[in-house]
């Protein structure tokens, strides 16, 4: 492929490799923080200060310097700050966060994966599409799924028992590839998007966890704040952990940890992790799996 | 486009007209950002002044002029913190991208990062060009406006980032 070729796909690839970056809620939030704080206004700088604030800031150089030196020598390199994010956030509540410091001063843990909400929108008005009584909910991620990971066309949105909040009517909504009744997607502004499982799960309806996490290949599995497998073998072995949940209720546990799983298909699901149980909607207990899931990581 | 033309004096833009244009461009901003700098707080701080000023400023924008002028503010932010002693000290000589896996088959994967991680290591004046020909697909005109240079010097550049990129690729590809 020439080089021409390549870059004409930069905004398919771009979006599938960047599709975590996003613009969530949390950053609206702040925005309009940001934007109802009144403006300081600026000051003006007084002449008869400049000497005082000269010395002020050869103070402050000649302490920076020496202390800077002495704080961040070789057996410090680990240091972290942590620190606790005013207003409202769905991060974990003891965020790590690197200091603006000299490059190699600080170092994270490779394993970690942070908490992030998959699911679009909040509250109890959230993107959905319902088919045949089944709930799907927004995700965030992927920002477009390849037509080619499309499975077959369920029907069209306000016809055949298929309704949306966020779809136009008319447009065709699809199975995603080996994700059976798991997942769908549709067209949402032009782009193709997924919509995962969310309704609840119970003996009676014959539905299990198998029924909200689908059953297409799996590339990696990432608990946040434990870390993420991607050998093939020990993600085939916690899968069937998987398949073996116990169904405990049909309501959903929101929760600051989540289980996610990443397909080949490029989709991932999310699941809320609450000590050893997992909820989309429904939720199942599964302590095997997280046993498993720390064992594989030591 | 002038971008202080387009500020007008009336206040504060309206909600709706905010979280229309939060939900259509906030993501391009972000990425766009993101590329530029290739970390993720400070793409965040970027963006939120974006829309901070889209906010605040209340700008009067013609209609499809909306992207542009949000990434025209968001380039120039992008350029200061890259220009600043903060950037020279944190960012240059550590400019890799953190990618998500692509599910794609192995060497596909692979040739999609590198190209990636290529047009994040280009000299800035390059990268924009190609982050806004490329991925935003701007048109040379349309970059032009928002870059505020004629149209020849952003073909010129383009011409010359196409061959950068390839000497780059070419490169990683024979080591």
């Amino acid at each position: 492929m020439t080089l021409e070729e390549r870059l004409e796909k930069l905004p398919e690839t771009a979006d599938q490799l960047l599709s975590n970056v996003r613009a969530d809620s949390e950053l609206k939030y702040k925005i309009r923080t940001a934007a109802a704080a009144p403006q300081r206004a600026k000051r003006v700088f007084a002449p008869r200060l400049a000497v005082p604030a000269l010395c002020a800031a050869l103070v402050l150089v000649a302490v920076g310097v020496f202390g800077v030196t002495r704080i961040f020598s070789p057996a410090d390199r680990e240091l972290q700050v942590t620190s606790i994010a005013a207003g409202v956030s769905s991060a974990s509540p003891n965020p790590s966060l690197r200091a603006d410091l000299p490059p190699s001063s600080v170092s994270l843990n490779k394993g970690s994966v942070s908490f992030r909400e998959l699911f679009a929108g909040s509250g109890g008005n959230f993107p959905m599409i319902t088919v045949d009584g089944r709930v799907y909910r927004l995700l965030n991620s992927p920002s477009k799924l390849n037509s080619r990971n499309l499975g077959s066309a369920l029907g069209a949105v306000s016809s055949g028992g298929i309704t949306s909040n966020a779809v136009e009517d008319g447009e065709t909504v699809y199975q995603v590839s080996g994700m059976g009744n798991a997942m769908v997607a549709a067209n949402v502004d032009g782009k193709l998007r997924v919509f995962q499982r969310v309704s609840s799960g119970s003996g009676s309806s014959g539905d299990s966890l198998k029924a909200t996490i689908g059953s297409a290949t799996v590339n990696e599995l990432s608990l946040s704040g434990v870390g993420s497998i991607t050998d093939k073998a020990t993600i085939q072995q916690l899968m069937g952990q998987l398949s073996g949940a116990s169904y405990v209720n049909g309501e959903c546990k929101k929760s600051g940890q989540a289980l996610y799983i990443a397909y080949a298909n490029g989709t991932t699901v999310q699941l809320y992790v609450s000590g050893d149980q997992l909820s989309a909607c429904g939720t199942w207990s599964c302590p095997g799996f997280f046993t498993a899931f720390n064992a594989a990581l030591q | 486009m002038d971008e202080r033309e387009t500020v007008g004096a009336s206040g504060r833009l309206d909600d709706a007209r905010f979280e229309e244009l939060y939900s259509r461009y906030a993501d391009d901003v972000l990425r766009v950002s993101y590329f530029y700098l290739g970390n993720r707080e400070q793409a965040e701080d970027v963006t939120q002044d974006v829309f901070v000023r889209l906010l605040t400023a209340a700008p009067i924008l013609k209609p499809g002029s909306e992207k542009s002028w949000l990434l025209k503010v968001a380039l120039n932010r992008c350029r200061d913190l890259w220009r600043s002693a903060w950037a020279r000290r944190v960012l240059v000589g550590s400019p890799t991208l953190e990618l998500i896996p692509d599910p794609d088959d192995v060497e596909d994967s692979l040739e999609k990062r590198e190209l990636l991680q290529a047009v994040h290591r280009l000299p800035a004046s390059f990268r924009e060009i190609i982050l806004m020909y490329y991925y935003q697909e701007f048109s040379i005109a349309e970059i032009a406006d928002i870059l505020e240079v004629p149209e020849g010097t952003v073909s010129s550049r383009l011409s010359r980032a196409r061959k950068k990129l390839e000497e780059m690729l070419k490169g990683s590809a024979s080591l």
